[in-house]
């Protein structure tokens, strides 16, 4: 049992509704506002202040702003028929948008199941290989007892590969080409959720200049941008580790300069992929 | 105008379902005061127009995960656009240093007069505050400072800091109840 009047003297809650308090605080707060109605009440004034603060000042956005926001949103989710259509067009009969929800549905359960195949034969593919490349070169190590370093590269390779695809933790997310950017790039990041590592395995991407690496972001569940890691296009097939990310609601690529970025280069976009909710 | 609450939770369940008229309902009501507040906080038009741009994917990403109980729509989707804005001055290739100094004047490096006009007006807002509060105020609620920085650059205790935070709130809540 807290002290709700010193709690809320304290000033959390004002620091909770500017924003600028701890991952930890924050969901303290949220907590105990669940538990006890004047933390709720208080918090909700402060949030109402605040807002009507913020209402001060407002600008009329550049005209040009409304159709480059749908644009992107749209060039994030091709599939979403809804928001295809402005509204003030002929809306749809509440009908025609359950059967087009219908028709969604299957067109996306469509691709799914050919993505999940086409994955399936890659793996296939990458597994096999895989397989018999360790083979080979384990007697080919058996054979020479070297130490070359390049063969324990690509050992350690295709052991990581075995090891990742077997993992029942792991999480297979999709990334596609940005339409307007680089069409046909794709990518698959794999992510482990027990041990928050991520992968990526790179079908096509075009070469970074040597100014320039790859970096990926993953976007966190209140938005926040975050970068996982950068990387270089692999001169062999191979699936890269990444770095690590306890959450994503998104993972994309963008091009930044050497070293990477702090924010991505949002025009720099290359592939992109939801991560299923 | 700002929706009542009823409004905003039929909003948020369209939003939710993807659906365009809803899309286009938190743009007509909600842009130019996500707009402001980025030029407010960034002071340069190409900036804010990326966080205007960025606050509505974030929105569209994320709007299934808000929570009435924790707050209002609008608190919600000011604080995303408010975050992304600081961020962008923070880390952002245009980063830049704010100046202490500089705050007590109307920022005249842009002149864009719409930029000038949103300024005039938060300004005009701040002044019914005393000068302590006001620049507290500003400074963690508008440009982002943490409390230890402004501690550190006001030279005051850190309590001290925190506590006239909650005075300045408590001020601006009476000119808007």
């Amino acid at each position: 049992m807290i002290d709700v009047k010193k709690y809320i003297e304290s000033g959390i809650l004002d620091e909770y509704a500017a924003g600028i308090i701890s991952e930890n605080e924050k969901k303290e707060v949220e907590a105990l506002a669940d538990i006890y109605p004047e933390i709720a009440k208080e918090l909700n004034s402060i949030n109402m202040s605040l807002a009507a603060f913020a209402l001060v000042g407002g600008v009329e956005p550049p005209d040009k702003m409304e159709e480059q926001i749908w644009a992107e949103i749209l060039n994030l989710d091709s599939n979403v028929i809804n928001l295809n259509t402005k509204s003030n067009s002929k809306v749809s009969s509440p009908k025609k948008i359950n059967k087009l929800g219908q028709y969604s549905a299957v067109a996306t359960l469509v691709i799914m199941i050919f993505v999940s195949i086409g994955w399936a034969i890659n793996f296939k593919n990458k597994f096999d290989t895989s397989q018999k490349e360790l083979s080979n070169l384990s007697e080919q190590n058996q054979k020479l007892n070297d130490n070359n370093s390049e063969l324990e590269k690509l050992n350690h390779s295709y052991y990581l590969k075995d090891s990742i695809f077997s993992n029942p933790n792991s999480k297979l997310i999709q990334l596609n080409g940005v339409k307007k950017k680089s069409p046909t790039s794709k990518a698959y990041v794999i992510w482990d959720k027990s041990t928050a590592d991520v992968y990526i395995d790179i079908l096509s991407l075009p070469q970074n200049p040597p100014d320039k690496q790859y970096q990926l972001w993953a976007i966190s569940q209140i938005g926040r941008q975050i970068s996982v890691g950068l990387f270089d296009m692999p001169e062999n097939n191979e699936i890269i580790p990444i770095g690590k990310t306890n959450e994503s609601v998104q993972f994309f690529v963008s091009l930044e300069k050497k070293g990477g970025a702090k924010i991505p280069t949002l025009k720099e976009k290359y592939v992109y992929g939801n991560v299923d909710r | 105008m700002q929706l009542k609450d009823k409004d905003t939770s039929q909003l948020v369940e369209g939003l939710i379902r993807n659906d365009r008229k809803s899309y286009d309902e938190l743009y007509g009501n909600y842009s130019s005061k996500l707009y402001g507040i980025a030029l407010h906080i960034t002071q340069k038009q190409d900036i804010a127009e990326d966080v205007l741009q960025e606050t509505f994917i974030k929105i569209y990403n994320n709007v299934h995960r808000f929570d009435g109980s924790k707050g209002t729509f609008f608190s919600w989707i000011l604080n995303i656009c408010r975050n992304g804005a600081i961020d962008k001055i923070r880390y952002g290739k245009e980063s830049r240093k704010i100046q202490f100094d500089s705050l007590n004047v109307i920022i005249s490096t842009d002149t864009n007069p719409e930029i000038k006009r949103a300024n005039e007006e938060l300004w005009e807002v701040l002044d019914k505050l005393d000068d302590e509060h006001k620049e507290i105020l500003k400074l963690s609620y508008y440009y982002g400072f943490t409390h230890p920085e402004i501690a550190e650059k006001l030279n005051l205790p850190l309590g001290s800091v925190k506590s006239k935070i909650r005075i300045a709130l408590r001020e601006l809540r009476k000119i808007y109840p």
